[in-house]
């Protein structure tokens, strides 16, 4: 069975959606950011699946909760530029 | 299949460590050195690495580098329970004329939770109550009240903290949800909830999402029915532990405020968080939005860093939280601070230990100002 990864990702509402809508959702994202026009959640790939499939949001993943973690803490003991948004560091 | 964090070392011209940074063999390198290299790879890698020459010495599995926090540099600076508890007791136990450590209440894993009441003289009607870590994974929010209470015991006999402590008390509860922080240490680093087992098996109740002032209204992202989501506001309200504890504080105490820090945004939010209707009353109204708007000036004038205040809904709607019930049930300013970084970019909620004395300095003067404006209100 493939793995639910969660992926802290960048949702970008499509002209049907809003951030708003992507807010008031019960669909157990966990929202990190909220910037003007887009989200910063952490969610599985079933919801982001859900998202895009639903045609409610541009889904941009950004890295993998572990990514994420392993990245932060590479960045604290060694200070560098932060990631990239695509995820690549 | 497992992976391992890796130093890699060249054993002569054969396996030249340059060649590791352009072979496409999808490695994920952590570090670069003269002489050596540190980098993640699974076990079939790992042994190809090997095949190739080069001398691989296995450094740690990274299940467990990722929960191993506590030895590791990143970590250096914040507090866990242990320590939390340690330097509350210090401060208490060097400072008796002026500090009591009280023990508020215990966690569902039965951690004390811990108070410092800070001030000279019991039963003043000049309250104010500062918390730190309802939300696991934000450490830095534990450090910036801890290094509060320890400013006020350090500057007890300093204006203005001296008046403020003759005539009043400040409350600091710098660790609201200990287990979980204490699972961010052990196991998840970006846990969130407390550790309530809920009957469909899964684990935590979000306690900033528990508090009893519309309770359960919402049911979206930001304030959950669902046991298993981030934000999962629990069977009731007050069905936690950790906030009962914190409302039988505020019950008994009446504060004139209470300061809530978390992570991260860099935002001072005020009422409401439930409803994008403002508060009603149009003078506390003008006196949070004033006093946010003054700490956001005063944020920035440390480090130029800047903190957006703003009504808590406008961040997302969150129903039960503290500031809401604070607000709602005593009518007393009540804000939450999102402390740094600004965005994920910057590491969001795992900010870099380099940055907790930064942090603390920016927001010294906003939380004196928080204070001020409590402690220094005339007798009702």
């Amino acid at each position: 069975m493939r793995p639910n990864r969660t992926w802290i990702a960048r949702l970008t509402p499509t002209a049907t959606g809003s951030i708003e809508m992507l807010l008031s959702m019960p669909v157990g994202l966990d929202v990190w950011e909220r910037r003007p026009d887009s989200l910063v959640v952490a969610a599985t790939d079933d919801q982001l699946a859900e998202l895009e499939r639903r045609r409610l949001a541009e889904v941009e993943r950004w890295s993998t909760r572990e990514e994420f973690e392993a990245r932060a803490r590479r960045r604290q003991n060694d200070p560098a530029p932060p990631p990239t948004p695509d995820g690549t560091g | 299949m497992p992976s391992v964090i890796a130093r890699i070392r060249s054993t002569g011209a054969r396996a030249p460590l340059a060649q590791l940074l352009t072979v496409p063999l999808g490695l994920d390198v952590w570090e670069v050195r003269p002489d050596h290299l540190v980098l993640q790879a699974d076990e079939a890698q790992a042994a190809r690495l090997q095949a190739m020459g080069y001398d691989v010495e296995q450094l740690q599995m990274t299940d467990s580098y990722l929960s191993d926090f506590a030895t590791a540099r990143a970590v250096a600076g914040y507090h866990t329970v242990q320590t939390l508890e340690e330097d509350l007791r210090r401060l208490a136990d060097d400072n008796p004329e002026v500090v009591e450590l009280r023990e508020i209440g215990r966690s569902i894993e039965n951690r004390p939770l811990w108070a410092l009441r800070i001030g000279e003289r019991r039963g003043s009607a000049h309250k104010v109550a500062v918390m730190g870590c309802h939300h696991a994974r934000e450490w830095i929010s534990v450090e910036v009240p801890y290094r509060l209470a320890e400013y006020l015991v350090d500057n007890a006999s300093t204006e203005p903290v001296q008046s403020w402590l003759q005539r009043g008390e400040v409350w600091v509860a710098p660790m609201v949800n200990p287990d979980g922080h204490e699972h961010t240490r052990a196991q998840n680093r970006l846990w969130r909830k407390n550790r309530r087992r809920n009957p469909d098996g899964s684990i935590g109740v979000d306690p900033n999402r528990n508090y009893g002032y519309m309770w359960g209204v919402l049911n979206v992202n930001t304030s959950s029915h669902v046991p298993s989501d981030e934000t999962y506001v629990g069977p009731r309200a007050f069905s936690e532990p950790e906030t009962r504890a914190v409302r039988n504080l505020v019950a008994r105490e009446f504060f004139g405020g209470v300061l809530t820090y978390h992570s991260y945004s860099q935002l001072i939010l005020y009422p409401w968080g439930y409803t994008s209707g403002p508060v009603e009353d149009e003078s506390d109204l003008g006196t949070m939005r004033g006093l946010a708007e003054d700490m956001q000036r005063l944020i920035r004038g440390v480090h130029g860093e800047t903190y957006t205040a703003q009504q808590a809904s406008e961040l997302y709607p969150t129903a039960g939280d503290t500031t809401d019930w604070v607000y709602g049930e005593y009518g007393v300013p009540s804000f939450t601070v999102e402390l740094r970084p600004a965005t994920a970019l910057e590491g969001g909620f795992i900010l870099p230990a380099d940055q907790i004395e930064p942090c603390w300095e920016e927001n010294r003067p906003a939380a004196l100002a928080f204070l001020g404006n409590v402690l220094d209100r005339p007798e009702p």
